[in-house]
């Protein structure tokens, strides 16, 4: 497995010079550049600008020299925001989008699982009902609507806990509720359909028969079984969430990457937008990553 | 063999219970801090003003007596705090509490005021400046201020090294061009006579050069702070101005604290120990927290937020707000038809309701305009204007004369302008008034921003109908004039390609001029000329706005969006 894991990781070099690549056409080929401010400047203000970052070149010159840049570690400068390096801001921001993208986790296995596990035990029954629906409206209710509800009660209304901002424990309850709650309810409903089909099993029959008690049967029996199919469910989440928190760093006003994101697409910020690219695209490689090793760990029929 | 699944799962469970802890835990501590209302200086602020000052009375106006915490809400995170590279306004008004020009502009009249030069001369030719420096004028560092630290402050500014934005203003200094091809180091205009005057000869006159040196890549930095610390020098606590407030610590894009610079030269001084300012990017989330007391003041309201303000008794008394130097207007292309008659373009402004534009689409937030210069700035003629009355009855006749009677075989159009939430507003309310008023269907293509500078900076791309929005860098007539009104090329920022020789000549006059008040008088001949010819459709002039919690004094935003903190205090 040790093998499989460093050529797997091995391959995340070209992936990431192919993903660059994709990325630096596309941030290129948006109109508009990151010198077309509404500020005012003379035309030759801006031609010394380009000149300066290399704009003026053909496209494939400016990638090479980007890419020259990268493979030196160095991913260059924001082109907007002048003295920031891109480096720099990722290493400030990306913790910030880690912590944030787990607690988001935590609190959608910590509900979405032993929901998920009630529900099947107690199939079509009203407590499994209830659930369900819950589960439905919970993932239906999209992340900023979420967010600014919780804002208002629980925040502004109750005054428990602060509206937004980043750096104590207590701020960050808001953002990972709003970020983990709608897809605690998918977890929910997907642990409720894997557990009934592990309930189902002949192992389980035989657990039964064996006199096993009903808690270590579904606890001890089915749920590792069911844990299987949800491996790769919870670590795609994982990324998602790391990836996909942008729009409630914006509204709670967390400096994580997703916010970051936002700012340099919008402004032309080549290097800072390829920047992130890089980063969610490393994410999203090795929560894959991480999945293929779940499986493997858990479900002893999978060799790698 | 491996473990048994139970225990993997025990662990795993273990594991996330854990995380949640961590993120979950002491939720009162950040609540009972921000909750706070800090018109009282807590137990740490006051222990550090008793160990930074002397005086431990608190009295504010007592000489470097400082004390609390102010907390301020920005909806923007500043870039580093160097100002030969800064660009924006959310940058440059935090900047300017640090660093110091030559020249300032005084907060109430919008006018050029001494700051670091106590006083200047300029000779009868117009072409050569001296400027006369306080003596006791000491960096955050402890280094007295001299006449080099202008000079290299001012060659800093047009190093192509350093790459500011901003550097092609100081063209009219002689040896600019040396600089600027690096065929020179230093701009050879500019020179140190003795510690305290700086010589600044210019290549050609430039009237307005004591209002250009207000402008930010300009004021004064440190070079012995530069050479030590390189590149790092615009990081807490190596950043180093003249200014009334030190940065003294940064959480990029999150919070940046500034302290009071007791040794602060001007004559209002600092009072407020610390300014916290926070970076919270949405104006509701900015609302609430300030509702909820986490902060003291916010700013930019929005027009939704806006409109709560004004519904909710207690937040409408502590809103304030300022009309900014900034012009909102279309252009109309007078080069090209349908708006090379002058008939179509006054049919246009004549049809356009700008109160309604300001009522609905800005929710209040601005003042019609009459004029391109907005009122307040020096040369502008909003006193003796009119307001641009809606008569769809005479616009519909200059129409007919002009050959469209109800608009008809008027050729498409379509306006294009930044897509921004307030832009799209005004866009679609002018769309439905040119079709009532005139019976002319416009197209509406909101463009994102970086796309359509470069649009209208193409010459051969530029719209025929297009939105522009100026705020004035520093407050002279000179700057819109020149660069939005003059003839193309000189008038780069010239988006309706406007060409009229005798404006073009007045603008020159005007810049050859030492006298403030005729080259005034010029910029309003030439507002008069331009507003005659009909060739914008002025729209407004916005407002700037924010909230301040009772018992804060003297906390406002000037015309150019700017606030100095040394005229803050809490009561």
């Amino acid at each position: 497995m040790i093998g499989y894991i460093v050529r797997r990781l091995l391959i995340i070099i070209p992936m990431w010079i192919a993903v660059l690549f994709v990325a630096f056409l596309l941030v290129h080929s948006i109109p508009g550049g990151p010198f077309d401010t509404g500020a005012i400047r003379s035309p030759e203000a801006t031609a010394f600008l380009e000149e300066r970052y290399h704009l003026e070149k053909p496209v494939w010159q400016q990638f090479g020299l980007y890419l020259g840049g990268v493979v030196q570690g160095d991913l260059g400068e924001s082109m907007v925001r002048r003295g920031i390096d891109v480096s720099d801001a990722l290493s400030e921001r990306v913790p910030v989008s880690l912590t944030l993208g787990a607690c988001g986790l935590a609190v959608a296995v910590i509900i979405g699982l032993p929901l998920g596990v009630l529900a099947a035990v107690r199939a079509n029954r009203l407590l499994d009902r209830i659930l369900m629906v819950s589960a439905t409206a919970a993932y239906a209710i999209p992340s900023f609507v979420l967010a600014i509800l919780l804002m208002l009660t629980v925040g502004l209304r109750l005054g428990w806990l602060p509206l937004g901002g980043w750096g104590s424990p207590s701020q960050a309850v808001l953002p990972a509720l709003a970020l983990g709650l709608p897809w605690s309810g998918l977890l929910a409903r997907m642990t409720r359909a894997a557990m009934l089909d592990t309930l189902g099993d002949d192992h389980i029959r035989t657990a039964r028969a064996k006199g096993a008690s009903p808690v270590n049967v579904v606890l001890g029996h089915a749920f590792p079984n069911a844990l299987i199919p949800l491996t790769t469910v919870i670590a795609l989440l994982a990324a998602e969430l790391i990836v996909g928190s942008l729009v409630v760093e914006q509204i709670f006003g967390i400096p994580g990457v997703g916010q970051l994101m936002v700012s340099s697409v919008l402004g032309s910020d080549y290097t800072m937008t390829l920047g992130v690219v890089v980063f969610y695209a490393t994410t999203i490689f090795l929560a894959n990553l991480a999945a293929d090793i779940g499986y493997a760990v858990i479900d002893p029929r999978v060799r790698l | 063999m491996t473990p048994r699944p139970t225990a993997r799962w025990v662990a795993a469970t273990v594991a996330l219970a854990l995380a949640a802890a961590a993120c979950g835990g002491d939720d009162d501590a950040g609540g009972d801090d921000t909750a706070e209302i800090t018109a009282d200086a807590t137990d740490e602020t006051a222990e550090e003003t008793a160990g930074a000052s002397s005086d431990d009375s608190a009295d504010a106006d007592a000489d470097g007596a400082v004390s609390g915490t102010l907390r301020i809400a920005e909806q923007q995170a500043p870039d580093p705090f160097d100002p030969a590279t800064l660009s924006d306004n959310r940058s440059i008004e935090l900047a300017q509490n640090v660093f110091n020009g030559l020249t300032a502009i005084d907060p109430d009249t919008s006018e050029v005021v001494p700051a670091l030069a106590e006083s200047w001369e300029v000779s009868d030719d117009g072409l050569e400046y001296t400027f006369t420096l306080r003596d006791d004028v000491v960096f955050q560092s402890g280094k007295a201020l001299t006449a080099d630290d202008i000079v290299y402050s001012l060659n800093r500014a047009v190093d192509p090294d350093v790459r500011s934005g901003y550097a092609f203003f100081l063209a009219v200094i002689d040896g600019y061009g040396a600089v600027s091809d690096g065929s020179a180091d230093a701009l050879a205009g500019v020179k140190a006579l003795d510690d305290s005057t700086v010589v600044i000869r210019l290549g050609q006159p430039a009237g307005y050069l004591p209002s250009l040196l207000t402008l930010w890549p300009y004021w004064a930095v440190d070079s012995e702070t530069i050479g030590e610390f390189g590149e790092d020098w615009v990081n807490p606590p190596n950043v180093n101005g003249t200014g009334s407030y030190a940065l003294v610590e940064q959480t990029a894009d999150s919070e940046y604290v500034f302290e009071a610079n007791t040794d602060f030269w001007g004559d209002t001084k600092p009072t407020i120990e610390e300014i916290v300012v926070t970076i919270v990017p949405e104006s509701a989330t900015a609302l609430a927290r300030y509702e909820a007391g986490e902060f003291d003041v916010i700013r930019n309201l929005t027009a939704a937020t806006y409109r709560q303000v004004l519904a909710d008794p207690e937040l409408s008394e502590q809103l304030g707000t300022a009309s900014l130097l900034r012009t909102t207007w279309y252009n109309m292309r007078s080069d090209v038809p349908p708006f090379d008659d002058i008939r179509v373009r006054e049919a246009f402004n004549r049809a356009i309701d700008r109160d309604a534009i300001v009522e609905i689409a800005l929710g209040g937030l601005g003042s019609p305009a009459a004029t391109f210069l907005p009122p307040g700035l020096p040369g502008s003629i909003a006193d003796e204007r009119e307001a641009i009355t809606t008569d769809a009855e005479a616009a519909r006749a200059l129409l007919t004369e002009a050959g469209y009677p109800d608009g008809e075989g008027f050729p498409e159009l379509t306006l294009y302008y930044d897509a921004r939430d307030d832009f799209q507003s005004v866009a679609e309310l002018v769309q439905a008034q040119l079709s009532t008023n005139l019976g002319i269907d416009i197209e509406l293509a909101p463009t994102p921003s970086s796309a359509y500078n470069e649009m209208l900076n193409d010459a051969e791309r530029r719209p025929v109908f297009s939105m522009y929005t100026f705020g004035l860098d520093y407050p002279d007539p000179q700057e819109m004039h020149e660069y939005l009104v003059q003839s193309q090329p000189n008038g780069f920022a010239n988006y309706g390609n406007f060409s009229n020789a005798e404006v073009d000549e007045m603008i020159a006059t005007a810049n050859a001029s030492v006298d403030p008040q005729e080259r005034y008088a010029l910029h309003s001949e030439i507002d008069r000329i331009f507003l005659d010819e009909w060739a914008i459709i002025p729209l407004y002039h916005p407002l700037a706005t924010w909230l301040a919690k009772p018992g804060i004094e003297g906390f406002e935003v000037n015309s150019l969006y700017m606030t100095r903190w040394e005229g803050v205090s809490l009561s």
